[in-house]
């Protein structure tokens, strides 16, 4: 599907307007920039869609968290996507889970825990991946 | 070794057990902990975690040229995977073609792997059950692929054979030739397989109705490849995703079509992977004879000091499922983001579901079955 018909298609499905769009390779399809709190209400329109990966990378303060999500049929690939400031070295930013929709996004989510420290509020193993990696921060 | 925690026993009869995380049993250090109802087990939780190290991590700290022995280390038994995946992004963020033949020789060597992994699950699986015949025939036949591997890039297991841009070197000559042999070869062993254990009604009494997962839970878990595929899906990367150089031109081509049984127990899954082996072989014999010429490598690989600033996802059919990678680069030589998901974790996380109400002489056996690496879900 084109970028643009995908961008209205998201548009309209979703009630949301991104306010920035970009391309994820030549692979894959655009990527679609919203607000950190509109994520859940967003991923929730595409329940019924494949959960690729999440994933995340850090711009210098701000760790960009992607959902890449395809349809059954592979014909639309494309992925959302939000910042996250870290304000300081100690942030712990927190964002809504989605392991509700998909229940293997928790293993998803347990990885950016482990790597940038983000929380996950609904990640049934939330609280046991903090404690798990805080431990040693811990114990100094 | 099963360690019992409590001998109390509560008004069900439920005894909590715990299994590893060390033990002959389990294909990598693993832990149980469960409820014995008598013989059966209930109430599984899995714990993992015990080799993890930081790999992706290992991928930004170096150059991304030097990046590739490092990938071979996630999942040994089907490093081809992680070569072609790593490199395949890398060319997405470089823009960089990679020429028809080099694409070929790609699809051929992944192919012999899935076929040496898939043989290496079989043998388990016969293990696990005490066919320790058909272990150390399929085990035989895997040899003849690692020696094939050996002839083409010098190792039986971190290869480091994929490039970007390509592969290091060509095909040596003869060894086309030595694979044509190998897989007509191992066709006649497999229905010698067939013949032992496949139609053996013990073998198939014992592996029946064993680690039940329905194609519900399979997907629910975010299961794909040939665990998915055993348990009715007819999803298949390979030919679902024309996009892909590699999927593309050698595989759609040629119209393979992947096998499908309706039932979801360690059986079918045997089945279905000596199924896949088979479909797999065929393909190698086919593709032999079809292999384009030309360069085996872009040779503008070579020039490329620092990649270009961006990012890209890019998926493959692994022997166990869909493998994705998502890579950022800042313009730097090392990458600021390479990140991995294998499908090993998706495994995992569905053992409480597959092992639940099964006995307790079957636990090897659906761990085995489902075919996961501990080394691919840590890391």
């Amino acid at each position: 599907m084109d970028p643009r018909q995908m961008r209205s298609s998201f548009e309209k499905k979703v009630g949301i307007e991104p306010f920035e769009s970009s391309r994820i390779g030549s692979q894959w399809g655009p990527c679609f920039w919203i607000e950190r709190g509109q994520i859940y209400k967003a991923l929730k329109e595409y329940h019924g869609y494949l959960l690729e990966q999440i994933s995340a990378a850090q711009m210098e303060d701000t760790v960009l968290v992607t959902y890449f999500i395809s349809s059954e049929d592979q014909t639309e690939k494309f992925a959302i996507r939000c910042a996250l400031e870290l304000l300081h070295a100690q942030a712990q930013p927190k964002m809504v889970s989605v392991s509700p929709l998909w229940a293997k996004a928790k293993l998803f989510e347990n990885e950016l825990a482990r790597d940038f420290g983000i929380f996950f509020e609904g990640n049934p193993e939330a609280n046991q991946t903090l404690l798990k990696y805080r431990e040693p921060l811990l114990r100094k | 070794m099963i360690q019992t925690q409590s001998t109390t026993k509560n008004d069900v009869d439920l005894i909590p057990s715990r299994l590893g995380p060390v033990t002959r049993f389990f294909p990598g250090p693993l832990q149980l902990e469960f409820d014995l109802d008598g013989e059966r087990v209930r109430n599984i939780k899995v714990q993992r975690g015990f080799s993890f190290r930081g790999i992706d991590k290992k991928l930004q700290m170096h150059s991304w040229k030097s990046a590739i022995p490092y990938v071979d280390r996630i999942d040994s038994d089907a490093a081809f995977f992680y070569e072609t995946l790593f490199c395949e992004t890398l060319e997405d963020i470089l823009k960089l073609e990679v020429p028809v033949r080099a694409q070929w020789i790609r699809a051929i060597i992944c192919e012999l792997n899935r076929v040496t992994c898939h043989l290496f699950t079989l043998s388990q699986i016969s293990s696990s059950v005490g066919a320790e015949a058909g272990f150390h025939f399929l085990t035989r036949d895997r040899e003849g692929g690692l020696d094939l591997f050996e002839l083409l890039c010098g190792a039986r297991y971190h290869f480091n054979y994929v490039t970007v841009g390509g592969v290091i070197e060509d095909v040596s000559d003869g060894w086309l030739e030595r694979l044509d042999a190998y897989c007509s070869e191992i066709l006649e062993r497999l229905e010698e397989i067939h013949s032992l254990l496949t139609r053996n009604p013990v073998f198939r009494d014992r592996l029946s109705d064993r680690g039940i997962l329905t194609l519900d839970e399979a997907t629910g878990y975010g299961i794909r490849g040939v665990i998915s595929r055993s348990a009715g899906s007819s999803k298949d990367l390979r030919l679902d995703s024309p996009s892909s150089p590699f999927i593309q031109v050698p595989l759609a081509k040629l119209k393979v079509v992947p096998p499908v049984s309706q039932q979801s127990d360690v059986l079918a899954r045997w089945e279905t992977l000596a199924a896949e082996t088979e479909q797999s072989v065929e393909w190698m014999k086919r593709a032999i004879h079809s292999l384009p010429a030309g360069d085996f490598v872009n040779s503008k690989s070579k020039s490329i000091k620092l990649p270009n600033a961006g990012e890209a996802f890019c998926r493959i059919e692994s022997p166990r499922g869909v493998l994705t990678s998502y890579f950022v680069s800042d313009g730097t030589e090392s990458l600021n983001r390479a990140h991995f998901s294998g499908p090993s974790q998706f495994l995992i996380s569905s053992i409480p579901t597959a092992l639940d109400g099964n006995e307790m002489r079957d636990v090897p056996l659906v761990l085995y079955s489902l075919g996961y690496r501990i080394s691919e879900a840590d890391r």
